[in-house]
């Protein structure tokens, strides 16, 4: 993919809108994804993703290796959601961020009040645990759990080797699984988290 | 049998599906003799389906393309670009220093994307050439299909030209028929050379066309730019453009910018999407519009190898110097249909009054459609008078009839000296009603 992201780059300096259109389709879970991963809370990870390849774009001509769209791009994407959240520092401060949105399936409805309840926890767990993860391992989780996508993919987009990735999200999901299982633990075994998809 | 610690450390990648088969075999093999892994993995996809679950409502909701493409941004100019050189042009052109100012206005050409001055001299002749620092690698070949050859110096054109191949100044390189060259030189400019072509890259700023056609994108560094063939002069404002020299005819096509082509004191300009033709009898062609991104598609097929780009940015890029030359500029002035019947150029004193020769200039005139008006050579010695900083040039005929003019002014390296720095340029200009 990288070598197809250099000629999709050459082709957008020459004015070829439709192959930056391309790069869009191919990077657009990754750029929401960081996007969501510092301004999810804000409702915003879409204006900021947005932003960010309109500012790629303006910019291309100062990515020196057209190989390494994918990094460069990240670093855009991050910058743009730290000037996103330091242009609505006010407002934001007078502002209690947004949960995560929650999936209810309908068996949970069929459990009643208790179920949801239940599942409130679980996902407040879920973030708190991520939250609790060391900075490096948390955007790859994001890209990965959020977006769904492939070590390559996150490979191509953070400049980690695919072994990197590899490694840092066993790490990461080792330390969330015991993270939970500590919590369940204390909640004297119970199997909520099992619950999720069973 | 593998350890467990081994087993532990592939438990995710076993879940998303990314062990390759022999790893998954052995890992499988292993599960099933192990009660304790099988535990862990149990708990590790569990822990996965919660990971998924917790995101699944917050997920890109509709793809961006269209939103992204339907509101794209002017991409900006190259990052090393002298942009202060236009500031500077704008600057003057609110402040106009003198009563002159109110009639012969300097304005920089509206929003042209001129900060490059390229220039292009249709006439084959070996340059001397001009100082690029000590470095004499000056690009790399970032792609090559088929046979072409390359050959250092006056060599004989024996050896393949192959990717990641250094250039040197003075290389010549040639396709022979269904093969393509693609090089990077410092600037960064990029030259593709078509099938049946023959260049010499005298340096990073002055190629000579034999035959053939070459597609370029040329580096914003501030270095004035030229390119040679056997037939007709032509100078080109612009960033973008194709020439070729087949059947005794010069076709220049330009994709972005503006471009003058030139033959002997004639010439025409064009901008971007036109073509001009220098055909065998000399004379320059009025420009035609085409569609130059249709024109040029042949070279829209080469396509660089990104390892020799990116070896090309680190080893080479890296030791351009950067615009030691100010960009060239087009000086617009508001005549309002007054006789211009002289120009008058200022530049920077030389502060120690020190004695190096300047260069000649080429001085184009032409009116705001760019038609041709009028094209002069200026000595480098009528530049040379002790604390001079400025020269009236008188025109012989004077111009009347136009609302504004057009002045370009081009140094010619071939005469050696250093360029004028910081220069204006005013009209003196009589109104009819006056007269």
């Amino acid at each position: 993919m990288q070598f197809e992201d250099a000629q999709l780059v050459y082709l957008c300096l020459e004015g070829d809108t439709e192959a930056y259109g391309r790069l869009v389709d191919h990077y657009q879970g990754a750029v929401y994804a960081t996007a969501f991963y510092y301004v999810g809370r804000y409702g915003a990870a879409e204006d900021v993703a947005q932003e960010a390849f309109y500012e790629a774009y303006r910019h291309l001509r100062r990515l020196r290796d057209p190989s390494k769209f994918g990094p460069w791009l990240k670093e855009i994407t991050s910058r743009t959601a730290a000037n996103w959240l330091r242009r609505h520092k006010k407002r934001l401060g007078a502002e209690t961020p947004l949960p995560y949105k929650q999936p209810i399936p309908i068996e949970d409805h069929r459990a009643g009040p208790g179920g949801m309840a239940e599942r409130e926890e679980m996902f407040a767990e879920v973030h708190r645990a991520i939250d609790a993860l060391p900075e490096r391992y948390r955007l790859p989780v994001v890209l990965r759990y959020l977006q769904e996508l492939s070590y390559e993919e996150i490979s191509e987009f953070t400049g980690e080797s695919k072994d990197e990735v590899r490694g840092i999200l066993q790490q990461a999901v080792r330390k969330l699984r015991d993270a939970l299982y500590a919590e369940d633990a204390e909640n004297e075994g119970g199997s909520k988290w099992f619950r999720a998809r069973e | 049998m593998v350890s467990c610690t081994r087993v532990d450390n592939a438990l995710q990648a076993y879940v998303d599906g990314e062990l390759g088969d022999s790893d998954r075999a052995i890992f499988e093999q292993h599960l099933a003799e192990c009660g304790p892994c099988r535990e862990s993995l149990r708990r590790q996809q569990h822990a996965n389906a919660a990971l998924f679950a917790a995101f699944s409502n917050d997920r890109l909701g509709s793809p961006l393309r269209h939103r992204v493409l339907a509101h794209l941004p002017i991409m900006e100019a190259a990052p090393r670009d002298p942009v202060s050189v236009v500031d500077q042009i704008n600057e003057r052109a609110k402040n106009p220093r003198t009563m002159w100012g109110r009639v012969g206005k300097l304005m920089p050409a509206a929003a042209v994307a001129i900060l490059l001055f390229v220039t292009l001299v249709l006439r084959y002749s070996v340059m001397e050439t001009p100082d690029v620092g000590p470095v004499s690698t000056i690009g790399m070949v970032t792609n090559a299909l088929g046979t072409a050859l390359y050959a250092p110096g006056n060599g004989p054109l024996a050896q393949d030209a192959e990717l990641q191949d250094f250039v040197m100044r003075g290389d010549r390189f040639e396709t022979h028929q269904g093969s393509f060259l693609m090089l990077a030189l410092t600037g960064p400019t990029t030259l593709k050379i078509g099938p049946s072509t023959r260049v010499l890259v005298s340096d990073a700023r002055n190629i000579s066309l034999d035959y053939g056609r070459i597609w370029l994108d040329v580096g914003r560094d501030g270095r004035l730019f030229q390119v040679h063939t056997p037939r007709g002069e032509v100078t080109v404002f612009g960033t973008c453009f194709t020439v070729s020299y087949v059947n005794d005819t010069t076709t220049v096509t330009v994709e972005r910018g503006e471009v003058q082509v030139e033959n002997g004191d004639a010439f025409r300009v064009l901008d971007a999407g036109q073509q001009t033709v220098v055909p065998a009898n000399g004379s320059v062609t009025d420009p035609v519009d085409v569609n130059a991104r249709a024109e040029n598609s042949w070279a829209r097929l080469i396509m660089p190898d990104p390892t020799a780009v990116s070896v090309f940015n680190q080893r080479i890029q890296v030791k351009s110097p950067a615009g030691e030359i100010p960009s060239r500029a087009v000086y617009v002035v508001d005549t309002y249909g007054g006789a211009v019947s002289s120009l008058r150029l200022y530049w920077q004193p030389r502060a120690n009054g020190g004695a190096a020769a300047f260069c000649t200039y080429d001085l184009y005139v032409s009116g705001a459609g760019g038609e041709p008006i009028v094209h002069r050579k200026i000595e480098g010695s009528a530049f040379a008078a002790r604390g001079a900083s400025s020269l009236d040039v008188p025109l012989d005929t004077p111009i009347t009839g136009k609302n504004s003019i057009e002045v370009r002014l081009v140094p010619d390296y071939k005469t050696g000296g250093d360029e004028l720095e910081e220069v204006e340029v005013k009209a003196d200009v009589t109104m009819n009603e006056r007269s």
